[in-house]
């Protein structure tokens, strides 16, 4: 199983914390927890970011982190 | 003239001498308003090498011709002095009812020159202006002058003020207004206390001259529905910037231990959540606002009322000096706002200071007993309160970390954490070109707000030193800045990603003037390029190297986070200078050519 986290305003589409099965690309997973795909900003994998066409292995720790303006 | 007050008022607090002359027409169509008037008239009427303490310095206070009308965010003025931390070009902007209440009053810019024999405040009540015996303010805080001040006047004032620390010229001071909003960077507080004006106090009641009201009612409409339908307008209400603070952690741009490391261990007892549930109490907005950031909060622990803490006081109190507890960091806030400090630079101070304390330069001797430990909310506490007051290792202190690290040597000046002598904002940018370069450029010091570029450093790659980062870089100098021109916020842009073609036509509605984004941008080339005037006019011998960042970033890699083991090369960073000042039209020194100042409409200022 891989682990996702989603960072800040994201969480609350994700929970904080979960698992899921490896095989399905960023992009789809995003759709499938109903993350608006323009408010993640970016993709961590295993500490390095990737593009939202990665696909997810079993042992990837993802991370989603939102886009921000900054201020 | 449509969409200005009409009138620049001149105070002068050597003779008490008050006069009103019109906004000058050329001025407007050359530079807008806010920081474009701000710094035409540094540039003009301060003469060269002014001691930026002495009654020939100025503060130059503007709105822009936006301010006070239906535009969202509508509320932001701008202070313009020469900087007594930096010795260069200062410009801090605030948010809240003050810019809108001046143009109302009649007035685009107040032109405040020379020094009062006594504490004063300058009272304006539409026509008339006044300056006010400030004895019995002098020595109070900042909140406490503003509520007294309202008491006395009316709620309908808006009152700008400083605290103890402007007074007593901390070089970073700041002017407060509206109960926790600050005109934070590079002592523009200072100047304020150095020309013994403690508060501004303002009451307009006039109509501003609108060129098409219909079109601005229509088109005013249209950008406020704009900001409510972003899909970024929920969580910006709830956070405000303390948004920033687990996203910053996350990629390893949180300042902490001095900027040595990228994150904390532990930081969700100051993230966005935590803050909202354990001490804010209401949302607040500025004037015209239709997404109000800011966060009023209530800390149990010390009893007070704070607003905040913003992304930037967490940052760098929260971070910087690993206070990992929200309410001693509001509380470290509160005492910033009533003493008047910036809570950036006092952030960077006091990391640097423990820093040197952990290293051996200061000793218990120099600190009067007080060890200076990481992450102790006495340390700080105390630490404030001295540079405030100027007392003991505070009067040190109080001079910013470039002249404290000069004056104290023995190697801190590799860690004093400033660009120009201004303190380096809230990222930390080991790992982070464009970001570092936005720093290392930016006109006032290392402040964020002319340029944000780490989400694009964390887009593009964050090893790459390409070209495309110096144009980024650039671009958001002139977008960001504009709206300090113009008198409004930026962050409905920023953080609503509202479509910036709204802006053209709003400014034509109420100006008349028909202008494109393209022109409005060229306007904001021509102030960058002012500002950078004014210090090769002001600072001897400055070029490059004055743009150069601190040494931690190119020398020591950053100790944890996400970025641990980073850090930038210096030939990365030569690299990073050469292709920004190619594409500014600067020389290699980072010297604007004659040509370009020329293609700027600038010869006839810059002689
Ligand atoms: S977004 Fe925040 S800073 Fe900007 S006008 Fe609204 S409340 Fe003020």
């Amino acid at each position: 199983m891989a682990k996702v986290k989603a960072v800040g305003i994201l969480s609350r589409y994700a929970g904080d914390e979960m698992e899921v099965e490896g095989g399905k690309s960023v992009e789809e997973l995003l759709a499938s927890l109903g993350i608006p795909s323009p408010l993640v900003g970016i993709v961590l994998v295993n500490g390095r970011q990737v593009e939202k066409s990665y696909v997810i292995g079993e042992e990837d720790e993802v991370k989603l982190i939102p886009l921000l303006g900054g201020g | 003239m449509n969409g200005y007050g009409g009138k620049i008022l001149r105070v002068n607090l050597t003779t008490g001498q008050i006069t009103k002359e019109p906004t000058p027409a050329h001025v407007a169509e050359k530079f807008l308003g806010g920081r474009g008037f701000g710094i035409y008239f540094l540039y003009t009427e301060v003469p060269k090498g002014a001691n930026p303490l002495g009654p020939e310095n100025k503060l130059i206070i503007s709105s822009g011709p936006l301010s006070g009308t239906l535009t969202p965010g509508a509320g932001k003025m701008d202070f313009t002095t020469k900087s007594p931390l930096t010795g260069g070009y200062a410009s801090a902007s605030v948010g809240g009812h003050l810019t809108a209440e001046l143009k109302y009053a009649g007035y685009d810019s107040i032109i405040v020159e020379g020094i009062s024999p006594k504490p004063v405040y300058l009272y304006i009540n539409d026509d008339e202006v006044e300056l006010r015996d400030a004895s019995d303010l002098w020595g109070k805080g900042a909140i406490t002058v503003e509520t007294e001040l309202k008491k006395r006047l009316g709620e309908e004032f808006q009152i700008a003020t400083i605290g103890p620390a402007g007074e007593n010229l901390v070089k970073y001071a700041c002017i407060s207004h509206d109960f926790g909003r600050q005109a934070g960077r590079g002592g523009v507080g200072t100047v304020m206390g150095a020309k013994k004006l403690k508060a501004i106090a303002v009451h307009g009641t006039k109509d501003i001259p609108i060129a098409d009201p219909q079109a601005l009612l229509r088109l005013g409409t249209e950008a406020y529905k704009a900001c409510k339908a972003s899909g970024g307008f929920e969580a910006w209400v709830r956070y405000g910037t303390s948004g920033v603070t687990v996203w910053s952690n996350e990629v390893g741009a949180f300042p902490v231990r001095n900027f040595q490391a990228g994150a904390l261990e532990d930081y969700s007892g100051l993230s966005g959540e935590t803050m909202r549930q354990r001490i804010v109490i209401t949302d607040k907005g500025c004037f015209g606002c239709p997404s109000p950031c800011g966060k009023y909060s209530f800390s149990k622990k010390y009893n007070i009322y704070v607003e905040g803490p913003e992304y930037e006081t967490t940052a760098l109190i929260g971070g910087d000096c690993v206070l990992t507890d929200i309410e001693d960091v509001a509380y470290a806030n509160w005492l910033c706002d009533e003493l008047g400090i910036d809570t950036i630079s006092v952030g960077n101070v006091m990391a640097f200071a423990i820093e040197c304390f952990e290293k051996g330069i200061i000793t218990k001797e120099d600190t009067g007993g007080l060890e200076l430990r990481w992450g102790e909310p006495k340390v700080v506490f105390t630490l404030i309160e001295k540079i405030a007051r100027r007392e003991g290792i505070g009067d040190l202190l109080a001079e910013g970390v470039k002249y404290a690290s000069q004056k104290l040597g023995k190697g801190s000046e590799e860690f004093a954490i400033h660009v120009k002598g201004m303190e380096v904002s809230g990222y930390e940018s080991h790992n982070a070109p464009a970001m570092l370069l936005s720093y290392m450029t930016c006109d006032v010091g290392a402040h964020h707000n002319r340029s944000w570029a780490i989400t694009y450093d964390l887009q593009v790659g964050r090893d790459l030193v390409t070209p495309d980062k110096a144009e980024r870089v650039i671009y958001l100098q002139h977008v960001r800045p504009l709206f300090d021109c113009l008198g409004a916020c930026r962050l409905q842009w920023v953080e609503l990603s509202i479509d910036l073609g709204l802006y053209p036509p709003i400014l034509k509605a109420i100006t008349g003037i028909d202008r494109s984004w393209e022109d409005l941008l060229k306007i904001s080339e021509r102030v960058w390029n002012l500002t950078r005037m004014y210090w090769v006019r002001e600072v001897e011998g400055f070029g490059r190297e004055w743009d150069y960042p601190p040494p931690r970033f190119y020398k020591e890699p950053v100790t944890y986070g996400p970025t641990k083991g980073k850090l930038m090369s210096w030939s990365d960073i030569q690299k990073l200078l050469d292709m920004y000042y190619e594409k500014r039209g600067w020389d290699k020194n980072g010297i604007p050519t004659p040509e370009k100042l020329a293609e700027l409409g600038l010869a006839d200022i810059v002689k």
